[in-house]
């Protein structure tokens, strides 16, 4: 669909295994993530693609396996330290949101960038209004998170993710959580965000939004990457049964 | 001749100006051994979710071993057997009346205390803690800055009821001869031999203290609702 900015990867994932107990969700996961390219990931309930993407981020740490993150190795064995800088780059939404509902919503947005990015209140507090701005909420700077609705504080979670200049983003099932009459919202934040270049890799449902958005679509089942490629390829002429029957469940 | 006063007369004469002595000790023993055993009880509560088994087990050790004796047993331990116990490798310690009691209310209170901490802790949804992780705050941050400060309003109402046991408990204290509001009640009674009004407003001053504690707790609690309602 879009022209994917370079060829270059801008994360490489080697032989991503994940077991809970014996329970293993992942198995020997590879691929790649080129920078500026849309990812979406979909598959039955189960299969995995929640834990897929919380260990592009070590949310959830692999039981083996790595990841190559603009030419830096990043596996079990990195120090907590290095592993904070690398999430501070991975931006994370989740279907929950999770604002956090003791800080308002430009406290929300500029807390990880004075922290983390050692930002200055003033340097923060403008790029957080530039980011309201781009998501359509910046009179509710000062709001609470209980506040607003979901679809709302999903777009502040997106602002919160975008205000560490993240170079991959990460979204597990954004708009489940929403009123159906909510999720166009987001559903528009989240495309203006992949035509402006940026590298998503995104889990959803909204098959819609994934034949529209995607340059490459992923079905997992079973911890495995059944099959993958151009929306086209995967919805329209499926050459794996898994994915068949999946879609033609919907 | 103060048996003769009439009820008025000898309380203000009389029970109210040496109880209010009782009382100030009492406030003194409550506020400081509630400060130390809050910090405390925050980190033997730290320490039981640190994730560090030999730590989560320390912590699991304090806490059952000061919630299962009785705060009048380790007030006469900290008093009377420490001391020995410590002159056995030569220390020379003598703890006078007042910290020793404060020590003992305190390492009694924030097992309680932590208790509190950990439940209000576990309470707040992991995705909280996941969202900060994501935006890479480091652990230490995202507990003092995100999950802390969500439990605050939690924690307020368990904290105060434990609060009000510690003022109540104080009492106990009085068996080492601490001139708090009990003992000094005990001795004003003996003295003039009328018992029943110097234990009424003993019972006074203690529930005035209680009522007191709650009254800031609610304000607070408040203040925290207006902030976000967490
Ligand atoms: N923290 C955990 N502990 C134990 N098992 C887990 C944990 N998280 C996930 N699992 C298991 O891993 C498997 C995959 O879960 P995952 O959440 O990744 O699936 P999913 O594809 O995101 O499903 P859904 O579409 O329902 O969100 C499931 O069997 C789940 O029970
Ligand atoms: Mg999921």
């Amino acid at each position: 669909m879009l022209p994917i900015n370079s060829n270059e990867a801008i994360l490489k994932i080697k032989n991503l295994n994940k077991k809970f107990g014996t329970n293993e969700v992942l198995k020997d996961i590879s691929t790649e993530i080129k920078k500026g390219e849309v990812v979406v990931i979909i598959g039955p309930s189960g299969s995995g693609k929640s834990t897929f993407l919380r260990c592009l981020n070590f949310l959830e740490t692999p039981s083996s396996g790595e990841i190559i993150f603009n030419n830096t190795v990043i596996s079990s064995a990195s120090n907590e330290k290095s592993l904070n800088i690398y999430r501070s780059k991975m931006g994370m939404v989740f279907q929950s949101f999770n604002l956090f509902p003791h800080l308002s919503v430009l406290e929300n947005i500029i807390l990880a960038p004075k922290l983390v990015l050692r930002k200055s209140f003033l340097k923060a507090r403008e790029s957080a209004l530039k980011l309201l701005c781009l998501v359509g909420l910046e009179s509710k700077i000062d709001a609470y998170p209980n506040s607003l609705s979901g679809g709302q504080q999903q777009r502040v979670a997106i602002a919160r993710a975008l205000a560490m200049n993240p170079e991959v983003m990460l979204f597990d099932e954004a708009t489940s959580a929403l009123d159906p009459e909510l999720v166009g919202e987001v559903l528009k934040v989240m495309k203006e965000l992949a035509l402006s270049g940026m590298t998503m890799v995104i889990v959803t449902h909204e098959m819609n939004f994934a034949k529209e958005v995607a340059d490459r679509v992923i079905f997992m089942d079973k911890g495995l990457i059944v099959e993958q490629g151009t929306p086209k390829n995967v919805f329209e002429n499926p050459t794996e049964k898994r994915t068949i029957d999946f879609l033609r469940k919907l | 001749m103060e048996a003769e006063l009439s009820f008025w007369a000898f309380s203000t004469n009389v029970i109210l100006p040496r109880l209010s002595e009782g009382i100030l000790v009492t406030l003194k023993l409550t506020l400081t051994s509630g400060f130390i055993g809050l910090i405390l009880g925050m980190l033997v509560a730290l320490l039981r979710i640190s994730g560090i088994k030999l730590l989560s087990y320390f912590s699991l050790f304090y806490i059952t071993l000061f919630r299962g004796t009785p705060l009048l047993l380790q007030i006469l331990f900290i008093y009377f057997a420490l001391p020995t116990i410590l002159a056995n490798y030569n220390i020379d310690l003598v703890i006078d009346a007042f910290p020793a009691g404060v020590m003992a209310l305190s390492l009694n209170a924030a097992a309680y205390f932590a208790e509190i901490f950990r439940a209000g802790i576990l309470s707040i949804p992991k995705g909280q803690s996941e969202a900060a992780r994501a935006l890479g705050l480091s652990k230490k941050q995202t507990m003092l800055l995100i999950i802390i400060p969500q439990t605050y309003r939690r924690i307020i109402p368990p904290l105060v009821n434990e609060l009000s046991a510690l003022t109540k408990e104080t009492s106990l204290v009085s068996v080492i001869s601490l001139g708090e509001l009990l003992y000094t009640t005990q001795r004003v009674g003996a003295k003039y031999l009328r018992i029943w009004e110097v234990y009424l407003w003993a019972g006074i001053g203690y529930l005035l203290i209680v009522l007191i504690l709650s009254a800031i707790a609610l304000r607070i609690e408040k203040k925290l609702e207006q902030k976000g309602g967490v």
